[in-house]
C-alpha cells in the first residue's frame, strides 16, 4: 500500500469532484477514516493503462488551501506536510466549468506548490462548446497543465482523463514546473533551517504554508517560528487577493463569461418561488410531508417481505436443525438479528433517494438558507435540517449526516438532540399501544383519530428536540465563530448514477455500523432469554405444564406458555423482576421490564419480547399483541393495559436512548464515550421523569 | 403612524423584498468596499466575495433571517450579520 502512487482530488464542494471519482473507481472504493477528524476518507483504485494501480483520494471539497472548516483542513494538512500519510504524489483538480472562476483560487494555491496537476473541467455538457475551448487554451497556456474538459454524466472524455493520468506520472517533472502565480514575502522564512531537517518540503511555498498551519497540525503553540494568528489572517487576505487578481485578469480572454449564464437567471427564477420567505416554508413542509407519506407507505411491502422471508428461513431452520442450542441460538439470536438489520434498509434507502435526490438537485441548500435564522435560535444550524430530517427514519444515518457542520457546537448539539425525533423503529411499539390512548374514531370524516395522535408524537419529538437545544445551547460555551456563508448551486437535474452510489454508501454504513451492533445484542439477548441458573427453566416448563393439564390448553397453547413461563425464569426475565420496583411508579411490571431490556437490540424488539412473554408465540404482529394486552388484568382486577400506562409506556419509549447502534454512532462520531453516554443518561431521567408524572398525575 | 412604520419595517418590507417585486427593480448591484470582520473576511475571501466585487442583495428570509444574494455569476446565502459587515460604496 505504501509503494502504491497517489493521486488526491482536489476542488471546491459542489465541483463534480465526486462524480468524477465514482466514475474513475466505480464501486473499487472504501471509506476509511482521516485521523483525527470525523470526515470520511474516500479511496479507490484505479488501474492506469499500463497495468499499474494508483491509489485515488478523494479529499473534501475546499474553497482554498486557508482552510475554514475541519473538513476543509484535511486537505490542508494532507498537502501541506510531507509526511501526512495521505500525503499525494499527484493531484487531479477538478473545477466545475459553469462558475470556473470561482473555482480557480485553491488550482493557484496547488500549482505553486509545485504538484504534477491535470485540470478537469467537469460538467461541460452544461455549456457550449466554443466556451470550452475558450478555457481550455487559456488555462493550458497560463496554468502550463493539461486541461482536460469532461462530463461524467454524457460519459465525454473520461478516457482521455484516463490516458492523460497515465502521463502524469511518466512525466511528472514536466508538469510539475513552472513559475509561481504568487510570491510571498521571502524574509518570512528566516531562522526557519530547523525545519529542513524535519520535513522534506516540496519548496519553499510549502514551507511558508507551513508557518500558517504547521501550529495546527502538530499542536506546537509555544514555538514562535510559525505565524501568530493575526499576521496570518492577514497575510492570508493578502494573498487571496493577489491571486484572485491574476485570475480577473485571465478571465478578460474569455468572451461570454458576463453573458448568457441561462442557468443561472432559471435558477433566481424558481428561487422566486422556492426561497419565497412565505411560500419557501409551505413548500418545504408539504414536500417533507408527502416524503414520509411514501416512505411509510411504499417500504412497508419489502419491510414486510423481509420479515416474514426470515420467519420462513428461522422456522424451517428449526425444523430441520436438531434441538440443540446452537440452532437455537441461529433461529432465536442471529436471524432475528439480521431481519432487525434489514428491516430497517427500504426506509433508510428510500429517505436517503429523496434527500440525496433534493440535495443533488441544489434544492437543500435552499432549505438551509430558509431555516438557518430560525434553526440558529435554538443553537442549531441551517445544515442541522438534513440530520433532523433523516431522524425521522434512523437516527444512525442521520447522525452521520451532521458531518458537514464545520462548527463544533452545533455539530454537538445537532447529534444531541436527533436521537428524540420519533425513528422507524418506534412505529411498530406505538402500533401495538396507542389503541389504549386513543380510540379509533373518525375526525371530520377523512383523518382517523390514531394517524393525528401520531403526528401529535411527532411534533412532541420535535419540540422536545428543539427545547434540549436550545437549554444545552445557552449553557455550553461558543469557541469558535459560526458562519452561514454558504454558495448556492445553480439547480440541476440530479445524476441517477451518482445519486444511488450516494444510497448504496449510506446504508452500506448503516449495514456495518448498526449491523455488527444489533446482531451482537441480539445475540446476548437470546443467551439472557434463553438461560438461567442450573435447573430453574427445568421447573418453569414442569410448572407450565402442570398449569397447562389444569386447565386443559391445547397443544399450541401448551407450548407458548412454556415458552412465556421459560422467558419470566430466564436471566432476562430476573433483570425485569430486579428492574420492577425501579419502573413500578411508572405503572411497568416486570413483563414490560425485559421488554425494556430487549429493546436495547432495536426498539421494534418490544413486539416480539411482549409476544412471547403474554404466551402468544413470537411470531406475533401488533393487532394481536394490542388484543392480549386488553386483556390483562393487574393482580386487583383493574384493567393493565388503562389509558395512563399506555402513554406512560409511550412516551418511556419516545424519549429514552433505548438504541445501542445509536451510542455506537454516537461513540464513533465523537470519538468517546463521554457524549455517549451523557446523551443516554439525560434522555433516560428524560424519559423516566415525563411518564412518571403521565403515571401518577395524568 | 408609528404602529403603521413599524408594520412596515418590520412585515411589509421584508416580505416584498422577497415575493411579489421583481428583482432587479428593487436592488442593484453594489460595490464592496470592504470587509470589516477579518475571520469572516477570509471565509468570504474563498468564496469568490472580496472589495471590488459587484454584490446584490436579493431577498432575504423572513423576519430578518439569511440574505439571498449575488456575486457575479454565483448565488450565495448569508446570515444578517455577515451582510452587515460588508461594506458597499452606498453606505458612505
Amino acid at each position: 500500500m505504501s509503494t502504491m502512487k497517489k493521486i488526491g482530488i482536489v476542488g471546491n464542494p459542489n465541483s463534480g469532484k465526486s462524480s468524477i471519482f465514482n466514475i474513475l473507481t466505480g464501486l473499487n472504493q472504501k471509506v476509511g477514516n482521516f485521523p483525527g477528524v470525523t470526515v470520511d476518507s474516500k479511496e479507490g483504485l484505479l488501474e492506469l493503462l499500463d497495468g499499474t494501480t494508483v491509489n485515488l483520494i478523494d479529499f473534501p471539497g475546499a474553497y482554498s488551501i486557508f482552510s475554514n472548516s475541519s473538513d476543509e483542513f484535511v486537505m490542508t494538512k494532507s498537502l501541506v506536510n510531507p509526511n501526512d500519510p495521505h500525503y499525494p504524489d499527484a493531484i487531479l483538480y477538478v473545477a466545475d466549468i459553469r462558475n470556473l472562476d470561482k473555482q480557480l483560487l485553491l488550482l493557484t494555491h496547488i500549482l505553486d506548490l509545485e504538484f504534477p496537476v491535470i485540470v478537469c473541467l467537469s460538467n461541460i455538457d452544461q455549456v457550449n462548446q466554443t466556451k470550452v475551448n475558450e478555457w481550455v487554451l487559456l488555462l493550458e497556456q497560463k496554468l502550463k497543465c493539461p486541461v482536460i474538459p469532461v462530463s461524467a454524466r454524457a460519459n465525454i472524455n473520461i478516457d482521455i482523463l484516463r490516458t492523460k493520468l497515465q502521463g502524469l506520472f511518466q512525466f511528472a517533472h514536466i508538469h510539475s514546473r513552472r513559475d509561481p502565480i504568487y510570491e510571498f514575502d521571502p524574509s518570512l522564512l528566516k531562522d526557519t533551517e530547523t525545519l529542513d531537517s524535519m520535513f522534506s518540503f516540496r519548496n519553499n511555498y510549502q514551507k511558508y504554508l507551513w508557518l500558517h498551519v504547521g501550529k495546527e497540525i502538530t499542536g506546537d503553540h509555544e514555538n514562535r517560528m510559525y505565524l501568530d494568528k493575526q499576521t496570518s489572517i492577514r497575510m492570508q487576505i493578502h494573498e487571496t487577493m493577489a491571486r484572485f487578481q491574476v485570475i480577473e485578469s485571465w478571465e478578460r480572454f474569455i468572451s461570454d463569461q458576463h453573458h448568457s449564464n441561462t442557468s443561472l437567471i432559471k435558477s433566481k427564477k424558481i428561487d422566486r418561488v422556492l426561497t419565497n420567505p412565505f411560500f419557501g416554508l409551505a413548500i418545504f413542509l408539504v414536500l417533507m410531508f408527502f416524503i414520509f407519506q411514501v416512505i411509510y407507505s411504499w417500504a412497508a411491502i419489502p419491510m414486510e417481505a423481509i420479515e416474514s422471508g426470515f420467519g420462513f428461513l428461522s422456522d424451517n431452520i428449526r425444523n430441520i436443525l436438531p434441538n440443540h442450542w446452537i440452532s437455537q441460538l441461529i433461529t432465536s439470536g442471529i436471524l432475528p438479528g439480521l431481519s432487525g438489520v434489514l428491516v430497517f434498509i427500504p426506509q433508510i434507502a428510500m429517505l436517503f433517494l429523496m434527500l440525496t435526490l433534493l440535495e443533488e438537485a441544489g434544492y437543500m441548500a435552499r432549505v438551509v438558507y430558509l431555516l438557518d435564522h430560525l434553526l440558529r435560535k435554538f443553537g442549531l444550524n441551517g445544515r442541522s435540517i438534513v440530520g433532523l430530517v433523516a431522524g425521522g427514519a434512523c437516527a444512525i444515518p442521520a447522525i452521520m449526516s451532521t458531518r458537514n457542520i464545520s462548527n463544533r457546537k452545533e455539530r454537538l448539539i445537532t447529534m444531541f438532540v436527533i436521537p428524540l425525533i420519533p425513528c422507524s423503529a418506534r412505529i411498530p411499539v406505538y402500533t401495538a399501544l396507542i389503541g389504549f390512548v386513543v380510540p379509533y374514531t373518525m375526525v371530520f370524516g377523512i383523518f382517523n383519530s390514531q394517524g393525528i395522535a401520531f403526528l401529535g408524537l411527532y411534533l412532541l419529538g420535535i419540540f422536545v428536540a428543539l427545547i434540549t437545544a436550545a437549554v444545552i445551547h445557552y449553557f455550553l460555551p461558543e469557541k469558535e465563530r459560526s458562519f452561514l456563508a454558504l454558495q448556492l448551486p445553480e439547480y440541476q437535474i440530479p445524476q441517477m448514477r451518482q445519486v444511488l452510489l450516494v444510497v448504496f454508501e449510506k446504508v452500506k454504513t448503516f449495514i456495518i455500523q448498526a449491523g455488527k451492533v444489533i446482531l451482537i445484542i441480539s445475540m446476548i439477548l437470546w443467551f439472557l432469554s434463553s438461560f438461567s441458573w442450573p435447573g430453574e427453566l427445568k421447573k418453569a416448563e414442569e410448572l407450565a405444564r402442570v398449569e397447562s393439564l389444569e386447565k386443559n390448553l391445547s397443544e399450541k397453547e401448551t407450548a407458548n406458555l412454556q415458552d412465556a413461563k421459560r422467558l419470566e425464569n430466564s436471566f432476562a426475565g430476573k433483570m425485569g423482576k430486579l428492574f420492577e420496583p425501579l419502573i413500578r411508579p411508572l405503572g411497568f411490571d416486570w413483563k414490560i421490564g425485559i421488554a425494556l431490556i430487549t429493546s436495547f437490540a432495536a426498539r421494534e424488539v418490544f413486539v416480539g419480547t411482549m409476544s412471547t412473554i403474554y404466551s402468544l408465540g413470537g411470531e406475533s404482529d401488533e393487532a394481536n399483541l394490542h388484543k392480549k394486552l386488553a386483556s390483562e388484568k393487574r393482580p386487583d382486577g383493574s384493567i393493565f393495559f388503562d389509558r395512563k400506562t399506555a402513554l406512560s409506556l409511550i412516551i418511556f419509549y419516545a424519549f429514552s436512548l433505548q438504541c445501542m447502534s445509536t451510542l455506537a454512532v454516537m461513540k464513533r462520531e465523537t470519538k468517546g464515550w463521554k457524549l455517549p453516554i451523557i446523551q443516554f443518561i439525560y434522555m433516560g431521567i428524560l424519559a423516566y421523569f415525563c411518564s412518571l408524572m403521565i403515571y401518577q398525575y395524568g | 403612524m408609528i404602529i403603521r412604520e413599524f408594520f412596515m419595517k418590520t412585515i411589509i418590507i421584508p416580505y416584498l423584498y422577497g415575493s411579489i417585486m421583481p428583482t432587479p427593480t428593487l436592488t442593484h448591484a453594489k460595490t464592496i468596499l470592504s470587509i470589516t470582520d477579518e475571520l469572516l473576511a477570509t471565509r468570504l475571501l474563498t468564496l469568490g466575495i472580496f472589495p471590488g466585487k459587484k454584490i446584490n442583495l436579493i431577498r432575504r428570509s423572513p423576519f430578518g433571517g439569511s440574505c439571498y444574494v449575488q456575486v457575479d455569476q454565483t448565488l450565495y446565502a448569508l446570515r444578517a450579520e455577515e451582510w452587515k459587515a460588508i461594506i458597499t460604496d452606498e453606505e458612505i
